[in-house]
């Protein structure tokens, strides 16, 4: 039907008159049941704790390049991943037995789990905070879990950091090994073929040749030397006779006078001109230098004087230098001959090298390349190393606990008093909402304008209700009894209300 | 007292002081004596010479018609009718209205009304009966109320009457005066005419001619006689869109809070616009 406001509101008076048990019933109906509620509705006492995350350290733009610190993309979906993850979660599980001083079984364990991450909240507190919250229906319980709660997760973060740089340095370290094996097989590989064809590198060969030519040269240029020396030689001894003869003038007397005068000087040192020895010796030598005059040099023939014919020193050197010569020519050639022989094989020893040449090269920069990654892995070795201990030290990404829980005195959210008040004010209401969506929803014709809008026919009249004084007293009397009851049942409510709100009834 | 006797709004507070003054009611008495013996009230003829009834026997009629018993204040209250010193202001005032609109639509000449409802309690008795009431007001007019009401009536056992005869033995029996099925309701100038006995009988009562010439000697004779008619509701019988031809005119009554417009709307599509005064909303 419809109709303007204020017919509404007539026929909804109207409608609430007539049906006044109704009103009462629907009216104590949902008090009663608000009321009920609300003494049954569980106390929610909410802990929260706030953590900061310190990501900006002095260390990570000092260690930079060197270390590299566990980035966190988004600080709150991973601490609430870590929170609410299987391992926390037990841990927790763990200590509310211990709270409850009871042991649980598996089901009820994972029924615990399943709650517990249900009342856990972690949100969003700015760029570097992040709040982790827990509600539960006793204070002391919610205080405890929550601090557990924050405990648990710094713990697990440290862990999990550890654990992540530890990984990181013991993968790169198997891999330093593994390539530290497959250098060595390389190298091996390397060494071998080397020592198969012993023959050498190309250069080796290469600088061998040249050395032999230069040795080659060498020896001709000394053959040549040699040559000529001998030539030489040869025209030097043509002119030097075989032997010498030589007159040889006595000098057994000088011989003897200098003998003397030496032990007279010695005698000199040690004694004075008076000893007997000195003068014995100047006698002597007085007696030998009166007997014989000094010879002449000038090798006229005196007294014992010899003639001594021997081999010229001169012609025997030259000989014997000829001699040497030609053995040194001899053997220079010899050695000319056995370098160039030398020089051959070495030439054929180059062949070879260079069909090796492709193999080798290959194993060469198979052992380089090897060698690179595993200098280079030795270095990132030596990086995750710093970064293990930046983290073991605590260094990097460090949390905190930014404000701690606090012990929660007031229950949040929706309480008893909330529910009796409202429980009763709706159960007034109701009956009248329930009025007023009657009244709309029914098609049936309450109100002239219907009629006289939709059919276009005329109302004559519109004739309320006659009552007669028997009705209305009878009426009356309805009513009064309907407002005791009502009024009894609010006393009622308001008794039970204050009971429960002063704590003598518990939920 | 010489009054102009030719007045026919001739009030309540008129007829009191005449009936005050001993002496004048005496004369009145004496005067009209004779025409009271003559018992020229209801002829039994259907035809009545052209001319009507004198306008002053009407009025004359209208003060000393019968009233064997009242209902008095109480017995009206709880019968839920209306009367002029009613405390019920609001329903006295509603009901002269409905009156007073009728009465212009009509143009103050007499008729004979059909009132039904939609739907069985719809309330059409109680309406009929308060609105004959509030014509009865009037000193100039009276009411006469007929039960139509075959299956239900109701209307005798409002009033307190046990009536012998009704309008069905009329209709039955050629020979009965119409004076014998009128009753006194005890309400001043208004008066009932019961279903009567033969109600049980399914029949095509309303259909017959006597039933026309009936209600046609009862408008013409009749000219400050005010015919309402209760008929039985929509649901229950035809007889009501039977009885609409025989009538000037028709009322509706909707209950309050009971019927659907689809419902109103199907029911006022067979019924002659022209007649239908209007919807009344009873409740």
């Amino acid at each position: 039907m419809q109709a303007p406001l204020s017919s509404i509101l007539r026929e909804i008076v109207r409608e609430l008159r007539s049906r006044k048990w109704s009103c009462l019933l629907v009216f104590m109906l949902v008090s009663a049941i608000g009321l009920t509620v609300g003494i049954f509705w569980p106390h929610k006492y909410s802990a929260s704790v706030t953590i900061y995350v310190d990501d900006q350290n002095i260390i990570t733009p000092l260690m930079k390049g060197s270390a590299v610190s566990t980035k966190v993309k988004d600080n709150t979906a991973d601490a609430k991943d870590i929170i609410l993850g299987r391992e926390s979660l037990t841990m927790l599980v763990n200590y509310v037995q211990q709270l409850d001083k009871k042991i649980y079984e598996e089901v009820e364990r994972e029924k615990m789990i399943v709650r517990l991450r249900a009342l856990i909240s972690v949100r969003r507190k700015g760029k570097q905070f992040f709040e982790i919250s827990y509600t539960d229906k006793k204070p002391d319980r919610a205080f405890l879990i929550t601090q557990k709660i924050g405990q648990l997760f710094l713990e697990l973060k440290e862990e999990s950091r550890r654990e992540e740089s530890r990984t990181a340095y013991s993968f790169v370290d198997k891999q330093v090994k593994a390539y530290q094996a497959q250098l060595r097989e390389a190298e091996d590989r390397l060494r071998q073929f080397l020592s198969e064809n012993a023959d050498g590198t190309e250069q080796g060969v290469q600088a061998k040749i040249s050395n032999l030519k230069s040795q080659i040269e060498l020896a001709e240029l000394s053959l040549k030397e040699q040559i000529s020396k001998q030539e030489s030689i040869k025209k030097q001894l043509r002119g030097v006779g075989a032997s010498i003869t030589n007159k040889v003038v006595s000098d057994s007397n000088n011989q003897r006078l200098k003998v003397l005068e030496d032990r007279l000087e010695g005698l000199r040192l040690s004694y004075h001109d008076s000893y007997p020895d000195i003068a014995a010796l100047k006698k002597q030598i007085q007696e030998i230098k009166t007997a014989e005059p000094l010879p002449d040099v000038a090798g006229v023939p005196k007294k014992n004087h010899k003639t001594e014919i021997y081999d010229n020193p001169l012609y025997i050197e030259l000989s014997s230098e000829q001699a040497k010569t030609e053995t040194a020519i001899i053997a220079v050639k010899t050695r000319i001959s056995s370098l160039n022989n030398l020089l051959q094989k070495t030439h054929l020893i180059m062949d070879k090298v260079q069909a090796n040449k492709a193999q080798l090269a290959e194993l060469t920069r198979d052992t380089n390349v090897n060698r690179g990654i595993y200098n280079d892995l030795l270095r990132r070795r030596e990086t995750a190393r710093v970064s293990m201990h930046l983290n073991t030290d605590g260094q990097g990404t460090t949390y905190s606990v930014h404000e701690p829980a606090i012990y929660p005195l007031k229950p949040k959210g929706l309480q008893f008093i909330h529910f009796a008040l409202a429980s009763i004010i709706f159960g007034a209401l109701t009956p009248i909402g329930l009025a007023g969506v009657y009244v709309q929803l029914d098609p049936r014709i309450r109100d002239a304008s219907t009629i006289q809008e939709n059919l276009n026919i005329p109302v004559l009249a519109s004739i309320s209700h006659i009552v007669t004084p028997r009705e209305q007293r009878r009426e009356r009397f309805k009513t009064m009894v309907i407002f005791i009851i009502a009024g009894s049942f609010v006393s009622t409510y308001v008794v039970v209300g204050w009971l429960k709100y002063s704590g003598v009834i518990h939920g | 007292m010489d009054k102009d006797i030719n007045d026919l709004n001739y009030s309540d507070s008129e007829r009191k002081k005449t009936n005050k003054d001993v002496f004048d009611a005496h004369h009145f008495e004496r005067e009209t004596d004779f025409l009271e013996k003559s018992k020229i009230l209801v002829p039994s003829s259907m035809e009545f010479a052209s001319g009507g009834v004198e306008k002053y026997i009407i009025s004359k009629q209208i003060t000393k018609m019968d009233e064997p018993r009242t209902l008095n204040a109480e017995d009206l209250i709880e019968k839920k009718i209306i009367f002029p010193k009613s405390p019920d202001k609001i329903a006295v005032n509603k009901f002269r209205a409905l009156r007073t609109k009728i009465l212009e639509k009509s143009g103050n000449n007499n008729f004979a009304l059909l009132v039904t409802s939609i739907c069985e309690g719809g309330g059409a008795s109680f309406v009929a009966l308060n609105l004959a009431a509030s014509f009865a007001f009037d000193a100039g007019k009276t009411a006469l109320i007929i039960d139509c009401n075959l299956s239900d009536p109701t209307l005798h056992e409002r009033l307190d009457l046990v009536p012998d005869v009704g309008l069905t033995n009329f209709l039955n029996d050629s020979n009965m005066d119409i004076a014998s099925i009128i009753y006194p309701t005890g309400i001043p100038r208004l008066r009932l005419i019961p279903v009567g006995t033969r109600a049980e009988y399914a029949g095509e009562y309303f259909t017959t001619f006597r039933m026309k010439q009936f209600l046609h000697a009862l408008r013409k004779r009749y000219p400050d006689r005010y015919i309402i008619i209760d008929a039985p509701d929509f649901n229950t019988s035809p007889d009501s869109r039977i009885l609409a031809e025989l009538c000037d005119y028709l009322m509706l009554v909707v209950p309050h809070g009971t019927v659907s417009e689809a419902e109103v709307s199907d029911a006022v599509t067979s019924l002659d616009k022209d007649k239908l005064l209007g919807v009344v909303i009873n409740g």
